[in-house]
Order: structure tokens, then C-alpha cells, then sequence
């Protein structure tokens, strides 16, 4: 047995994912001397990845949506009514401002983040992040109330 | 009999243990920083509801509606939302190899960084000297201590990234390392996000009355 294939770590103690996806593979062939073919690194986010111009794209999208919130600012105290709404009374600009930075959060989350292609572990640890936050949140409003 | 001598490429026998991992859904170092990003969301989480609760009471004083700058800070937040652009174009640089570009983008996400924390030093400059200040009221308190620690994690994020570039400088950072790369764009965008709430809940909603 060579150095190199004592080093390498046996089939039962890869995990099984590894050992379907090619990386047990590439070990076994290149220890007994075949020519070292290079098995595919899977990786859980790349298939999603998208393309420089993509990520350009992305960007001018959260550029549009924070001139939107920002000329939100600019309305506070417009009047205008739409079939007897105030369009954008107070209660109405926190909703609009929630939506956007929501839908900003969701895009940089989802694709900078590449949490929307990655394993979904990252998503679940992400949601519980945010749900904990949120509960936190409550608990220190109704704790300072 | 002629035997041929087992040869691992260097590469293979660098990265064994990571190639293996990276098979599997998720790498340790992957699954660290997402648990520590998940535990800061809510460390921001009670920051921020605590900021919330004092702007809807009356405090004496100056409070941060009587000083707040819209289109400087707007500017400054356009900058941050811009550096997650280019840290995410570095990642894409060196999954193609091309370590130039990674690094042409990484020193870019830096420096949009340090414009964004230099906008919040002279914001936080001009409140002082109009009056709204850490110890003045719970309003001034707990909009400096929220802004403030957003501040010091985009501070950990510069030094972060200048320390990537200065291994990849010295070629210690090659393609094989682009999970250190995401690693620290996880980092950055979290914080990108996370001023992206900040940036509404405090700036941008209505002050109450």
C-alpha cells in the first residue's frame, strides 16, 4: 500500500453523499495507478450560479426597488387618494417600505447568498435565524412595554 | 511485472478530506457560518425591536428625525448594496480561475465597505454636533448602538476580505480555496442584508405623530 492510498479515507468513512457523487471514485482509480481522471467536484451551489451579467442584472434590480423606497420618503404627507384610499398615508408607506425591503431581502438572500440553488440546510438554519429573530423581537417589545 | 507507482495529483492529496466534503451537501466551515449568521440575525433582531419601541415614545431632546440626512444616507446604502455586487462577482471570478479578477473585485468590495463606513462616521459626526448623541436620549442610545454595531461588522468584513487578498497576493490563496471566498461573501451579504432592514426600520419609516 502506497503513503497516498493509506491517506485516503476508506469508503465507510466518507459520507454517503461523497460516496455517490463520484469522490470515492476518483480516489480508488488514481491509487491503483490509472491514469488520474478527474471525477467531477459536485457542488451544491454552482448549477445555480448565475452569469456575471446575471449578478449586474440582479443589481440594478435592488437599485430600482431602493429609489422606489426612497421616493417613498419623498411622499410622506402626499394626499393623493385612489376610490377614497389614501394612497399613502403613514400605515400605507410602512407597507409599501415593508414589501420592498422584503422582496430586496429575499433577492440578496436567494441569489447573492446563493441560498436558493444551495443544500437546504442553509435555508432552514437561515429561516430559523430570522423566525428566532423575529421572536426575540416580540419578546423585547412586550418585555420593554 | 511492471508496476505502475500510484501517484495523487497534488491537488488530490491537498484536498482529500475537503473533496469528500465537498461531495456532501454542506462543509464544516459552510455550516459554521451559517450558524453563526442565523445566531446574528437575531443579536441584530433585538437591537433593532429595541430602537423600534423608544422612536414611538417622546424623548427630550434632539431625536434622530430632527437630524436625519435621506438622500446622504440613501447614497451611502446604494454603495453597500453595490459591494455585495462586486464580492459576488469575485466568487464567480475564481470559480472560473481567474484569480486577476477575483482579486480586482475583492478590492473593490473593500473599498465600497470602507465608503459606506466613512459615510457613517460623518454621519454619526454630524448628529454629534447638531446635538443627537449616544447619552443624550434612548433614541440617540439605541440608534448609535444599533448603526454602530452594524459599523463594527462591516469593520470585521474589510479586514476579512483584506486578509483574502493579501493571501491570494502571496499566493496562498488559490482556485481551490473559492470556498473561502464564500465563506466571507456569506459574511458580507448578511451584512448587506441586514442594513437593508436597518436602512427602512430607521431611516426610512415615518417618525410616529
Amino acid at each position: 500500500m502506497t503513503e497516498a492510498s493509506d491517506n485516503a479515507p476508506s469508503e465507510e468513512e466518507l459520507p454517503p453523499d461523497a460516496k455517490e457523487e463520484g469522490a470515492v471514485a476518483t480516489l480508488t482509480t488514481t491509487a491503483v495507478g490509472a491514469p488520474p481522471k478527474e471525477a467531477p467536484v459536485p457542488h451544491s451551489g454552482h448549477q445555480h450560479d448565475l452569469s456575471p451579467f446575471g449578478y449586474v442584472m440582479i443589481a440594478l434590480g435592488l437599485c430600482v426597488l431602493t429609489a422606489l423606497e426612497v421616493g417613498l420618503w419623498y411622499l410622506e404627507g402626499n394626499q393623493t387618494e385612489l376610490f377614497g384610499w389614501k394612497l399613502f398615508s403613514d400605515g400605507w408607506i410602512v407597507f409599501y417600505l415593508g414589501v420592498l425591503a422584503l422582496a430586496k431581502f429575499i433577492i440578496v438572500a436567494g441569489w447573492y447568498m446563493h441560498l436558493a440553488g444551495d443544500a437546504p440546510i442553509f435555508r432552514r438554519y437561515f429561516t430559523v435565524g430570522g423566525i428566532g429573530a423575529f421572536i426575540l423581537f416580540l419578546i423585547v417589545l412586550r418585555a420593554l412595554m | 511485472m511492471t508496476t505502475t507507482e500510484p501517484q495523487l495529483e497534488p491537488r488530490h492529496a491537498h484536498d482529500l478530506e475537503d473533496e469528500a466534503a465537498v461531495g456532501t451537501p454542506f462543509t464544516n466551515a459552510k455550516l459554521g457560518i451559517w450558524m453563526f449568521l442565523s445566531s446574528d440575525f437575531m443579536f441584530f433582531g433585538a437591537f433593532i425591536a429595541a430602537f423600534l419601541l423608544y422612536r414611538s415614545r417622546p424623548q427630550p431632546g434632539v431625536t434622530l428625525f430632527d437630524v436625519v440626512d435621506i438622500p446622504f444616507t440613501s447614497a451611502t446604502s446604494f454603495v453597500l448594496l453595490m459591494s455585495s455586487l462586486t464580492m459576488v462577482l469575485s466568487l464567480a471570478a475564481i470559480r472560473r480561475g481567474d484569480m486577476r479578477r477575483m482579486r480586482l473585485w475583492l478590492v473593490m468590495t473593500a473599498v465600497f465597505g470602507m465608503i459606506f463606513l466613512g459615510g457613517q462616521i460623518f454621519e454619526f459626526t454630524t448628529f454629534y454636533r447638531e446635538g443627537f448623541t449616544l447619552d443624550g436620549n434612548l433614541n440617540g442610545s439605541t440608534f448609535f448602538v444599533l448603526t454602530g454595531l452594524h459599523g463594527l461588522h462591516v469593520t470585521a468584513g474589510i479586514v476579512w476580505l483584506g486578509t483574502l487578498w493579501m493571501l491570494s497576493v502571496q499566493n496562498r490563496l488559490t482556485t481551490h480555496d473559492e470556498q473561502k471566498i464564500e465563506i466571507a461573501g456569506l459574511y458580507w451579504h448578511f451584512v448587506d442584508v441586514i442594513w437593508i432592514v436597518i436602512f427602512m426600520i430607521v431611516y426610512l419609516v415615518p417618525a410616529p405623530g
